[in-house]
């Protein structure tokens, strides 16, 4: 009795803590900005999953997954690995048209007029007379070494547009005008001002942000891919989620930038030849779903599934299916794990083992780095081949995650387990 | 009445739609989505329920909801954890009915 009531408190002293820092940061993720930022990024995710498929397809022909190639598509591998370069390749371009557009639709601004003017702003900001002097331009710059530039470009430029359309400095044409005429009018006078913006930096200034920017800014972006920024991702993310708080909803706007750039550059990387232990990133678009998940929810379904305290063996029997689909909301609140002070120790704990090992794991080039996108809801084994390119030892990993989260749980469910059948006998009592 | 859930990813509440439909009268239509998409599906609603893994987000619902004259609110932690469809109605109907 006295124990349960201290555990209780402790809970409550726990979840006041995590509300301090969580307070803010889901204020953070409310803005307008952030929003645009995490839809623009999410609206990406099928193009990307077309460059994986095309990408795996064209690499299984070509043999350069480990196994034989395919005759008869081997000398096509261009033609496959094409639609790859065409989506992740040009991911800076992407992101900037579905970014223009999820801003203006907080902006409640016109999101079409906003789609033309960032891809025109993406371009303005890329390229000068000199570079399109040939006739041709370099499609590198529609790359991944061009998102961050384009994200906050486009994010200044739509700012740009709707401030000028909310003070309502356009051209007004009287009321008898027909609307749709009227229309057409009131975006010039933003439009021209945006775009004379870009051109004055661009073309009359020769300042090519890009480059400038990302000569400062690469060295530091790149490095934050490090097995210290990594862990404590995945560990604050088991620290909110004990609390049955959505921390990857909270974070994405900051972090999917980052790990989607990491992605495309893995993807390039990998096309160009280098071994798949060899890849520039670790921290990829989609590694944690699947190396995490095996250390931090399937232990506890095994366990569920074969226990013997009240009601457990029904709710691993309800999560079972959801849980391999990578759903794991009904066993975090239906078990639950939230905010149950016997289970949040040791999740916290494999969330924050699983993820060091997997990054040491790929840091020490027992495992491929990840080079594709797979649906984030599909089976972790299969999301690991996807992701990997059919590396085998991406299962072992998954194993020894699962074996670690086992171990990990084993005493605390223990005295879960206890604590349950103590209270079914109390209230049996009772009765 | 039209009841729509929003949760992360509209696929965990997904699954409670199913439970709830039992539960349902006639000419009720349940449904989930993400949250991201809130403004453009939460039109023509009755009730909006919020996953509890994104109750931070119930003032940015607040907001998109209020104007409408939509009663919003978030699932209880119990009913959506254990999926139970009966209780979740059961919460639509009584912040429906009590708007």
């Amino acid at each position: 009795m006295g124990n349960t009531a201290e555990k209780k408190n402790f809970m409550d002293i726990f979840v006041d803590k995590i509300m301090i820092i969580a307070e803010p940061m889901g204020r953070l993720s409310s803005i307008p900005i952030m929003k645009a930022i995490q839809s623009g990024f999410s609206a990406n995710m099928s193009l990307i999953l077309v460059g994986s498929i095309f990408l795996i397809i064209g690499s299984l022909a070509n043999g350069n997954l480990g196994l034989p190639p395919i005759a008869f598509l081997a000398p096509h591998v261009a033609k496959f690995t094409l639609i790859n370069k065409m989506t992740m390749g040009f991911l800076a371009l992407y992101v900037a048209i579905a970014m223009a557009i999820a801003y203006a639709k907080e902006k409640d601004v016109s999101e079409i007029s906003a789609a033309l003017l960032g891809c025109c702003v993406f371009f303005v900001i890329n390229f000068n007379e000199e570079d399109l002097a040939e006739g041709v331009i370099d499609i590198n710059r529609f790359g991944a070494s061009s998102v961050f530039i384009s994200m906050v470009v486009i994010l200044v430029a739509i700012k740009i547009f709707s401030y000028f359309i909310e003070r309502k400095l356009t051209i007004k044409l009287p009321d008898a005008v027909p609307a749709n005429i009227a229309n057409a009018f009131i975006s010039l006078i933003p439009y021209l001002a945006v775009v004379s913006l870009a051109w004055l930096v661009r073309t009359v200034m020769n300042i090519d942000l890009v480059t400038v920017v990302n000569a400062v800014l690469n060295p530091i972006l790149q490095s934050v891919d490090n097995i210290g920024f990594y862990t404590l991702d995945r560990t604050l993310s088991g620290v909110f989620w004990s609390a049955g708080l959505h921390y990857e909803n909270m974070t994405s706007g900051i972090v999917r930038p980052f790990t989607t750039q990491w992605l495309a550059e893995n993807a390039a990387a990998m096309e160009a030849g280098v071994a798949l232990t060899d890849l520039p990133h670790i921290y990829t678009q989609g590694v944690n779903i699947w190396s995490n998940r095996p250390c931090f929810a399937y232990p506890i379904l095994l366990l569920a599934l074969f226990s013997k305290a009240p009601g457990m063996k029904a709710v691993g029997r309800a999560c079972l299916i959801p849980v391999m689909f990578c759903i794991c909301e009904p066993l975090m609140f239906g078990l639950p794990v939230v905010m149950n002070p016997f289970l949040i120790i040791p999740y916290i704990l494999t969330c924050c083992m699983g993820s060091v090992v997997t990054y040491t794991a790929m840091s020490l080039k027992l495992v491929n780095r990840c080079f594709a996108s797979s649906p984030w809801a599909a089976p972790c084994s299969l999301s690991a081949l996807i992701q990997t390119g059919g590396d085998w030892r991406a299962l072992v990993l998954i194993v020894i995650n699962f074996a670690i989260g086992c171990i990990i749980y084993y005493p605390f469910w223990k005295a879960f387990e206890k604590s349950l059948i103590k209270k079914e006998a109390k209230t049996a009592e009772q009765s | 009445m039209k009841i729509t859930l929003f949760c992360n990813a509209g696929l965990s509440t997904g699954m409670l739609v199913g439970r709830m439909q039992k539960s349902a009268a006639p000419g009720d239509e349940i449904a989930a989505y993400e949250f991201s998409c809130i403004k453009d599906m939460v039109k023509g609603s009755d009730v909006v329920l919020l996953g509890p893994q994104i109750r931070f987000k119930l003032k940015d619902a607040k907001a998109v909801c209020d104007p409408l004259g939509i009663p919003c609110d978030i699932i209880s932690m119990v009913a959506y954890g254990r999926a139970d469809g009966e209780a979740a109605y059961k919460q639509a109907k009584e912040l429906y009915e009590n708007k």
